[in-house]
């Protein structure tokens, strides 16, 4: 859906997040993309179906612990030791001084049209602006999918909150289930950030019941695997890359790794908390 | 089939695409390669690291490979700037001069880590605190203390090089790919080196001569040749008058050997080493003698010069350390060309069986190294005949 240009009425493709007539910033696609009245409508009543069976049951204090607990929930990106040593290191300058990234070396990646039948899940869900989403996964403690990395970083509310969207599962998973016949995502499975609470229980709240205690909810909204595919979670969409600023905390084993990875792993830590940041050993 | 592969030692990982139009993600701690979205390649490629191309059509034994001895390069850096790190306890930086220490043995990590140090001014806050007794971490020991010496002519060759791209290059990109090349090929350390009391310019310019032509340089920035003169002009202009002077003569007797001297007496010492500080030594016994040298660290430098730049007209004799895939590249075009192997090893001889090589051992009596090199330029002995210590394959 194409939209106007608050400054000169121009019309700005929901792919692009400024206008390319006056450069007026457009929003971030998949915020516009998502927080759309039909969009909202949809997942109201989801949610409005799992407090209704909870109020039936008389569970719905369980429930509301479950969502208030989904309110300070955090995007966590597992990565491996060598990234976060980069992303933490990188703003000195002498590793700055030889960035050689994507700009410098390495040739755009061919069309998305060219990639589509590959990479479905990303076409459907991203057509036009794929190239600029990361990812990460909802969780309550920082803890995040082993199957991506076995280092957690946890992601400041600052750094993603206005760019933020969440899906209710993995987004291969997701298109799978819901896209292959249509090619189009059903409403009522995504949300901006600020209301992921109201998304997770949409999904989960079913899962929640008079004898769940708070504990229960870490592996109801994460529950990670050893492969990828069997990873079960609420995938996170942060639209552009995020710097070592961007990260909260850090959470990670020590004793993991030869010799010179656990000593990396070690000065890493340093570093970070050094920088101010939080890390939790696990 | 692989092509578009790239690997990056700082994140530990390889990027590539296969000829189906998909994009792998392939690291040590995977057992296979994942294939990746879009997110996957943006979080890397946001974060700041570098990354090496390997060209197209490569196979995945060579990404690993490549990725192996990438990785280890950068955790070697990563652990010497984390020595001298004043943000790092005490204990700390002990365990990262220990671990740096062994990875170090690797000549070809040491040569990686001191052309990075001697390329680019250390931050503050790095390596700005007493390192401590180093005498059981001679590698790295030896790093600081050059790093340390030279911060200041560093800071000078980084200054001017920085005001020559800005105004030659046509990109950033491109100027940022070269500073990548000349780093990593040995050649900003070679000129700190150089600058080093006692400052030898005439090398610079003759590491300028032998740069300029490369052709991996002229693929990434055709102007290259002009650079480079520029870097040397502002070098010139940077320095003391004496200096200045001392250059200029160099430069002219250089320019004018061929149409001054006889074709025996205008032959050049290729010196080939990629440790910065052994070919400083050989720099420096040969020059004594006097010899004129051509100096690289990169034994493709030296062979694309020999290639395709007619080298041979003007080299008279190659000197280099144990580098047999060098030597037989090297043979297969020029099978005469007296060549000295410098610490081939106990089974040299039989390594390097064929090749027509002269052997020394070290250490190297210098004498012996000046000796060989008169009779390979066919100028007359030295009053004191050198005993020769070699062994012909």
């Amino acid at each position: 859906m194409i939209v106007k240009c608050e400054r000169c009425g121009s019309g700005i493709p929901e792919s692009k997040d400024r206008c390319s007539t006056c450069g007026e910033p457009a929003g971030f696609p998949n915020v516009r993309e998502v927080d759309s009245t039909e969009e909202e409508a949809a997942l109201s009543r989801r949610y409005g179906d799992v407090v209704a069976k909870h109020q039936k049951d008389g569970t719905s204090e369980v429930l509301e612990a479950f969502e208030s607990a989904l309110k300070n929930s955090v995007a966590v990106v597992a990565a491996d030791l060598h990234f976060v040593r980069q992303l933490m290191t990188s703003s000195k300058t002498l590793y700055n001084n030889y960035y050689m990234g994507v700009t410098a070396n390495i040739r755009k990646p061919a069309s998305l049209e060219d990639d589509r039948k590959r990479r479905v899940a990303d076409a459907i869900l991203f057509n036009g602006y794929a190239q600029e989403m990361v990812f990460a996964a909802l969780s309550l403690t920082g803890v995040g999918l082993i199957s991506y990395g076995p280092y957690f970083m946890t992601l400041r509310d600052i750094a993603i909150a206005n760019r933020a969207t969440v899906l209710e599962e993995n987004s291969f998973a997701f298109v799978q289930k819901h896209c292959q016949v249509s090619e189009q995502v059903p409403l009522g499975y995504r949300t901006i950030w600020p209301k992921r609470h109201r998304l997770a229980v949409a999904k989960l709240g079913n899962r929640v019941s008079a004898t769940t205690q708070p504990a229960d909810f870490v592996s109801i909204v994460l529950s990670p695997a050893a492969e990828r595919q069997a990873d079960e979670f609420i995938e996170v969409h942060i639209y552009g890359p995020f710097d070592g600023n961007a990260v909260e905390s850090v959470a990670a084993r020590l004793d993991s790794g030869n010799e010179e990875e656990r000593v990396v792993a070690a000065i890493v830590k340093e570093i970070i908390v050094a920088s101010g940041k939080k890390w939790i050993d696990l | 089939m692989i092509e578009q592969a790239h690997v990056s030692g700082q994140l530990g990982k390889a990027i590539y695409r296969d000829d189906a139009g998909g994009y792998f993600i392939y690291s040590h701690s995977s057992p296979q390669p994942v294939q990746c979205r879009w997110g996957d390649i943006q979080l890397l490629l946001n974060s700041g690291a570098e990354f090496k191309e390997l060209g197209e059509n490569v196979q995945l034994e060579e990404i690993r490979d490549a990725l192996q001895l990438e990785e280890r390069r950068h955790t070697a850096l990563f652990l010497c700037l984390a020595g001298g790190d004043e943000q790092l306890t005490d204990a700390m930086r002990d365990r990262a001069i220990d671990t740096a220490e062994k990875i170090l043995q690797n000549s070809t990590v040491a040569t990686f880590v001191t052309n990075r140090l001697l390329s680019r001014p250390i931050p503050d806050g790095l390596l700005g605190r007493d390192t401590g007794d180093l005498s059981k971490t001679p590698v790295l020991g030896g790093i600081y203390e050059m790093v340390l010496y030279g911060q200041r002519v560093i800071r000078a060759v980084s200054d001017i090089w920085d005001e020559v791209a800005r105004a030659e290059f046509e990109s950033t990109q491109e100027a940022l790919r070269v500073q990548q090349f000349l780093t990593d090929e040995g050649f900003f350390a070679s000129v700190v080196h150089c600058l080093l009391p006692p400052p030898r310019p005439d090398f610079i310019y003759a590491l300028i001569k032998t740069f300029a032509p490369d052709a991996r340089l002229n693929n990434i920035a055709p102007r290259i040749p002009v650079v480079l003169d520029s870097f040397w002009a502002k070098l010139l202009d940077c320095e003391g008058t004496n200096w200045k002077e001392i250059a200029k003569e160099r430069e002219r007797e250089f320019t004018t050997s061929e149409s001054c001297v006889t074709p025996t007496e205008m032959k050049l010492v290729l010196v080939l080493d990629d440790d910065l500080p052994g070919l400083g030594v050989w720099v420096e016994i040969l020059s004594r003698a006097p010899f004129k040298c051509v100096l690289t660290t990169g034994s493709q430098v030296s062979l694309t010069g020999l290639y395709e730049e007619g080298w041979f007209e003007k080299i008279g004799i190659v000197v280099t350390r144990d580098n047999m895939e060098f030597v037989r590249e090297l043979r297969s075009i020029d099978h005469t060309i007296p060549t000295v192997v410098i610490d081939g090893g106990p089974n040299a001889h039989r390594k390097y069986a064929g090749l027509n090589i002269i052997f020394l051992q070290k250490p190297v009596d210098p004498e012996d190294l000046i000796s060989l090199v008169r009779q390979a330029l066919s100028l007359p002995a030295l009053p004191r005949s050198a005993q020769r210590k070699t062994l012909r394959a």
